[in-house]
């Protein structure tokens, strides 16, 4: 209990320790010439100077001549500069008290005793541990001295335990390095590291996966052990990198990436209860909605399609459940997610706008353990743990176990006979070959089917398979080699007329291979560099009649194919402590293959029967067209002293692969289509800029960032135009330029008992038909927003723990409201009152605004408990105000009437339970 | 396991609390525009049949019309002119307010255009249209279901007609519950035998608010159409309480008037559910004069022979069919004698009329009377005039 207590306290206590402590260092920094005088003197005269008080033996430092220029310089430094070669220790207290003695410093029990000298023995050395935790505010900026001095010695070896200073487990993956040659370690399974440093003063950097990085200054003289105690799981902002990497939001050299972890996302409130990647990811500045039933997200105002979303290497087409109410992960196989807005790592390519990597869990190496769960309308479990010594795996499914949902979608509409259902498993399992081989097998199904009414049936599937080997070739080069399969397809049953019974379906197979290589080519230089290439086969659509009594025609549009190969190398240079620049390339060749037909169309007119020039045929793998162009990632980061930098960045993208759709969000049904002849790659530019801050040394972390893209070749709709089962698609689009600019603020508090963040982004997104495209010229050849053009967003995200057990989360989200076609005039015609429709998107729907709230309870941590459970409950939609999906015109019984489709138009409660065993 | 349970039996009870979504009445006003723009509507028969065009203006969104054609600005005064691109001019007729008409037989093998010159000298041209002539509908049948009646259209595409658009008649014959064969006379307030022109208890009624009803044959085998829905009489409907009409007009399209078809289709009926389309631009087939500043047109003329087919539908083949009618729920004959000195309080402002004679021995004594809804067909919108084509 005392232990439970001193956990909670511990982190306020220490960042006002650590605050405080920031002040002195900084205000108390040392200047003035000392020129060959007696220590007595300079002790005199920093007593006078600063308000420091000394206290020595005057025999101790009889003889010791002070000879230096300081220059705000700490007065740590100072004396470490002065005692250098001598057996005199010093130790500054909290209250500028200044101890000097021989040989060990002054132990004044909250002081010193994060080092410990090998002869030691245990129970001294854990009594020096517990102490390093209570006084952990001092470490960032104490010195250690460590070992003892032999006057031959060049090089000393420091070991130590890394541990988390809450939990007091051992932190496994830690890396400690320096700065000046490079030099590092990991810790291992037990958090143990062992260092090779040159005799001398370092500052060591500590850094979790996923946590802060921090430091240590210490002074090796001899061989000795410093245990460490750092912080665990705390999210800091757009923390992505599993080396050693430099680190928070101010450091990192790439900008536009925001990372979080599962942790994070169960404390965001979510309709039904369920911990959900892609409505987690809506909360960070940049990404928005469309609408709370649509299955895609939009990022710095690209489309939907323009994501590419990457499930352990796996591309996922369809990441939703239901329409959108429950993105494909499972939560429990799911460690962290990364958002790169821009700043997009070399080794991706292929989409224009963003890259979600989630990345799955390949389980713990301790113990089989089992976690579950239980929600509104699914269930969830999943086992993950060890197999033998060198294997560890992570298995989940989900499924729904009930569809009511259906009725309460769409109330008052003809979905009276809805049904709704899927499910998903995933497979991720982990090898460990021997030190310098690693294999890794990722596997995931998804199953998802639902009707609105009787007759008809929809249904989709991800299938998706992949192999990685990671071989390190020695401690400066290593590989991932990944081959893989990704399969999504939907089809529909139509089953209302015997005489006119379907199925019909899409479905897209790409098989890939990467191999992405990692270079430390120097301490400056770090190299990535590799190939990726995705072979596509795309079935467009076909349709076949369904029972013996159908006349519908078999129809299949041909199947594509096509070949996308990537040569990529980027460098991570940091030029100086200040500034760094990572600059990157690749170089895509794309190739549109037989067998297949290919249209060719006049020059310089609009793409349509009376137009078409020839049509030729081509045989199996018969190039068909090539397209190919390089891609630049360039970004660069200039740190402003401690704790804050500027970023900017330039990149430009290509992409092969477009999803088709006339829908305001993107549906189940829209098909994909690859680039051809006559559809050429997509192509993006953007250029950003971004101030961060951290202020009270990492509590709060402030971002600011601007954006401004450049979009070429996208694709528009044409009037009345269809496009599935649609052999020659190119006549029914309209090449479109589209532009999007906007800014990001994001202030964010990462630790204490109320954490969250709050951010405000303005975000445009506009669309305007190519000057090229003679067929139709939507708005007039003006530009127009697009769909989910909604510039003012902002969001509160809250979580207040109350005791270790019990938090509560606020959510609250406001937008402007997207565009809409609006009907501006009515007319007869065919019997009934038709609608006029104004120029596209020219109004908008009323602004969204909504407010979550939930409360997480944990059950209590009872070793010997059969299962560990929590549970979640809240109210999703806390005002019940009724935000308009969409808004629409409809004539009944010949007259029109408008209305306003609202979903969770109501406080919607929650409830999930959770356990793990 | 009980835990489990429970979890479940909270979810059931969450489940009545919950109703999620919802649709509420939408007026945004800033769209309250009046464009006033030119409606175009016709399909010329070159069959010889009789073709109306019809000419509107568009209505602002938001006024308060019932659906008629008449209520919306009638383009009246127009003189309309059909061209072959010989030369050959035939004009149209304004038969009623906006109505156009013109009954002529035309050579298929060339293409026509369609001339407007409105009252204020606007003038409209469509585009030369060659005439795309509907095969012979295959036959319209209907079937029996436990919730109603489908009728179906099935014809046979040919090369050069594939894209078909379906518009109907309906007709139907009723009856009151009351046949009478009195009548009061208010100038003799004297109850007097009903003249058989004046019946009113055998009505016909007509329906001429059709859907959009379209089909590409070329998804079919051998282009053929089979039994492609195009209306559904609900169980209970008084179209089939005694006899029921419905004339199918079968016009073949050329692709491009299919999309203008498809689209307003889509842009009507299946716009703002979750996954509904985005309204498209709807196209016209009247060249757009923007020289002299004349604002668009809507609509999409198409011209070819049309191919009709009459079905009739007696209750007795949809039995049982029991109609279910508001108008005369708790219809009954009076059984309280109205005597001479009531009739004019009763039959000529009471709301009713005589039914049935009462007699007392061989005299008359007074009539039975039922309300007028209950007699009078034509309170329920019918006529009781037969209409010429109707076959008993």
């Amino acid at each position: 209990m005392d232990r439970v207590k001193a956990i909670i306290i511990l982190p306020f206590l220490l960042l006002h320790i650590q605050f405080s402590m920031a002040q002195t260092e900084q205000v108390h920094l040392v200047s003035g010439l000392f020129p060959g005088i007696s220590f007595e003197a300079f002790a005199k005269r920093i007593e006078k100077d600063y308000p420091y008080q000394m206290y020595f033996s005057s025999d101790d430092v009889k003889g010791i001549t002070v000879n230096l220029s300081a220059r705000n310089n700490g007065l740590d430094q100072v004396l470490q500069s002065i005692f250098e070669g001598t057996d005199l220790k010093y130790f500054i207290d909290e209250r500028n008290r200044v101890f000097i003695s021989k040989k060990d410093p002054l132990n004044m029990g909250l002081a010193s005793g994060f080092f410990d000298y090998l002869n030691k023995d245990e129970a001294q050395e854990k009594e020096v541990i517990r102490l390093s935790d209570t006084e952990r505010a001092f470490s960032r900026n104490k010195l250690y001295t460590i070992g003892e001095r032999k006057a031959t010695q060049q090089k000393a070896v420091l070991k130590g335990k890394i541990t988390g200073l809450e939990t007091g487990n051992p932190v496994f993956g830690a890396v400690l390095y320096e700065k000046t040659d490079y030099l590092k370690a990991v810790a291992n399974v037990d958090g143990e590291y062992e260092i090779e440093l040159p005799v001398g003063r370092h500052t060591i950097f500590i850094q979790n996966i996923g946590g802060f990085v921090e430091q240590r200054q210490i002074s090796l003289q001899g061989d000795g052990i410093l245990d460490i105690a750092i912080e665990e799981n705390i999210i800091s902002l757009s923390e992505v990198v599993i080396r050693s990497e430099k680190i928070s939001n101010i450091a990192r050299p790439e900008m536009g990436v925001q990372k979080l972890n599962i942790k994070t996302m169960k404390s965001i409130p979510m309709v039904l209860g369920e911990v959900d990647v892609i409505r987690s990811i809506l909360t960070l500045p940049g990404v928005q909605t469309v609408g709370e039933a649509s299955v895609g997200f939009n990022v710095r105002g690209g489309a939907a399609d323009q994501n590419l979303i990457l499930y352990n290497h796996a591309t996922i087409y369809n990441p939703s459940h239901l329409f959108g109410l429950f993105s494909a992960f499972n939560p429990d196989g799911v460690e962290s997610v990364d958002l790169y807005k821009a700043g997009i790592p070399v080794k991706y390519g292929g989409r224009l706008s963003s890259v979600l990597n989630v990345n799955g869990s390949y389980g713990n190496t301790e113990k089989i353990k089992v976690h579950g769960g239980i929600g509104l309308l699914t269930g969830r479990l999943s086992v993950e743990g060890p197999i033998g010594e060198k294997t560890t795996f992570m298995a989940g499914g989900r499924s729904t176990y009930s569809d009511w949902l259906l009725d309460l979608l769409e109330e008052n509409t003809d979905f009276k006979n809805g049904r709704a259902a899927f499910k998903d498993f995933n497979l991720n399992v982990s090898h460990r070959l021997n030190n310098k081989n690693f294999i890794k097998v990722n596997g995931y199904f998804s199953d998802d089917s639902f009707q609105f009414d009787r007759d008809t049936v929809f249904g989709y599937q991800n299938k998706n398979f992949n192999l990685i080997w990671t071989h390190f070739f020695n401690e400066k080069l290593e590989v991932d080699f990944v081959a893989g399969v990704d399969y999504y397809n939907f089809s529909i049953e139509r089953r209302n007329n015997p005489n006119q019974n379907f199925n019909l379906g899409f479905d897209l197979r790409q098989n890939f291979l990467k191999a992405n290589f990692r270079y430390d080519l120097h301490p400056r230089h770090k190299l990535d560099f590799g190939l990726n290439t995705i072979n596509y086969s795309l079935n467009p659509g076909y349709i076949s009649p369904s029972g013996e009594e159908s006349l519908i025609l078999e129809d299949r549009v041909n199947r594509e194919n096509a070949l996308e190969t990537a040569l990529f190398i980027g460098d991570e240079f940091e030029v100086n402590d200040h500034f760094s620049i990572n600059i990157g390339a690749r170089y895509i060749i794309y190739q549109y293959l037989g067998p297949n037909s290919a249209r060719y169309y006049l020059p310089g007119e609009s793409l349509s029967p009376g137009t078409l020039v020839e049509e030729r045929s081509f045989g199996r793998n018969e190039n068909i067209h090539t397209h190919h162009g390089p891609e630049f990632r360039i970004s660069g980061r200039w740190m402003i002293g401690n704790f804050s930098s500027i970023k900017a960045g330039y990149n430009t993208g290509r992409q092969f692969i477009h999803q088709l759709t006339n829908n305001a969000a993107m549906a189940p049904t829209d098909i994909w289509k690859l680039s051809d002849n006559n559809i050429a790659p997509q192509w993006a530019d953007q250029v950003s800029i971004g101030y961060y801050q951290n202020i009270k040394i990492d509590k709060y972390e402030l971002s600011v960032e601007f954006y401004h893209r450049n979009l070429k070749n996208l694709l528009d709709f044409r009037s009345g135009g269809t496009f599935l089962l649609n052999p020659q698609i190119e006549q029914d689009v309209l090449r479109t330029d589209g532009r999007s600019y906007g800014a990001e603020l994001m202030l964010r508090k990462n630790v204490g008992r109320l954490n969250g963040w709050i951010s405000y982004f303005y975000s445009r997104s506009l669309l305007r038909t190519s000057s090229l495209e003679t067929a139709e010229q939507v708005n007039g050849g003006n530009w127009y927003p697009n769909n989910f053009d909604q510039p003012h967003n902002a969001v509160l995200i809250g979580n207040y723990s109350w005791t270790k057990r019990l938090s509560t989360s606020l959510n609250t989200t406001y937008s402007t409201g997207r565009p809409i076609t609006l009907p501006v005039a009515k007319f007869m015609y065919g019997g009934s009152e038709r609608i006029y429709f104004s120029d596209r998107n020219a109004y908008r729907i009323p602004d969204y605004m909504r407010v979550d709230m939930s409360i997480n309870i944990e059950g209590n941590h009872k070793i010997r408990k059969l299962a560990h459970s929590s549970w979640s409950l809240g109210v999703y939609n806390l005002l019940g105000r009724r935000n308009p999906y969409s808004v629409y015109f409809t004539p009944v019984n010949g007259v029109l009437q408008g209305y306003q489709l609202s979903i969770f138009a109501r406080p919607i409660p929650f409830i999930s339970y959770n356990f793990r065993i | 396991m009980k835990k489990l349970k429970s979890i479940y039996h909270a979810y059931l009870f969450l489940l009545f609390l919950i109703a999620v979504s919802c649709r509420d009445p939408f007026f945004p006003e800033e769209t309250n525009l009046n464009l006033n723009y030119l409606v175009i509507e016709g399909h010329i028969d070159t069959g010889g049949g009789e073709s109306i065009i019809k000419l509107s203006r568009t209505g602002s969104i938001f006024n308060e019309m019932t659906g008629s054609f008449e209520e919306f600005i009638l383009e009246t005064g127009a003189r309309l002119d059909l061209i072959s691109e010989q030369g050959s001019s035939w004009s149209l007729t304004e038969k009623t307010p906006g109505n156009y008409s013109i009954q002529v037989e035309l050579p298929s093998n060339t293409a026509y255009s369609l001339n407007i010159t409105l009252r204020n000298n606007q003038s409209y041209f469509s585009e030369f249209i060659m005439p795309v002539d509907s095969p012979p509908i295959g036959s319209v049948s209907f079937e029996r279901k436990e919730d109603g009646v489908s009728i179906f259209v099935s014809t046979q595409g040919t090369e050069d007609a594939q894209y078909f658009l379906w518009q109907y008649e309906e007709d139907w014959m009723y009856r009151s519950p009351f046949n009478t064969f009195y009548i009061y006379n208010p100038e003799t307030e004297k109850v007097d035998f009903r003249p058989l022109e004046n019946q009113i208890h055998v009505c016909w009624n007509k329906h001429r608010i059709p859907n959009i009803v379209l089909e590409n044959a070329g998804r079919f085998a051998g282009r053929r159409i089979e039994r492609q829905e195009i209306m559904f009489i609900p169980l209970g409907s008084e179209k089939l309480s005694q006899r029921y009409s419905i004339l199918v007009k079968q016009m073949a399209l050329e692709p491009k008037a299919f999309t203008f078809w498809e689209t307003m289709r889509k842009n009507s009926q299946e716009i703002g559910g979750i996954f509904s389309p985005l309204p498209s631009f709807i196209e016209s087939n009247f060249i757009k004069d923007t020289e002299n500043d004349i604002p668009p047109t809507i609509g999409y003329l198409s011209i070819g022979k049309v191919s009709s087919e009459r079905l009739y539908i007696d209750i007795q083949e949809v039995a049982p069919w029991r109609p279910i009618i508001d108008d005369y729920r708790g219809c009954m004959v009076s059984n309280d004698t109205i005597t001479s000195d009531d009739y004019e309080i009763r039959f000529g402002i009471g709301g009713s009329i005589p039914v049935e004679a009462v007699f007392s021995g061989v005299n008359l004594i007074g009539y039975f009377g039922a309300s007028t809804r209950c007699v009078d067909c034509t309170v329920r919108g019918g006529t009781t005039t037969k209409p010429e084509f109707w076959e008993d």
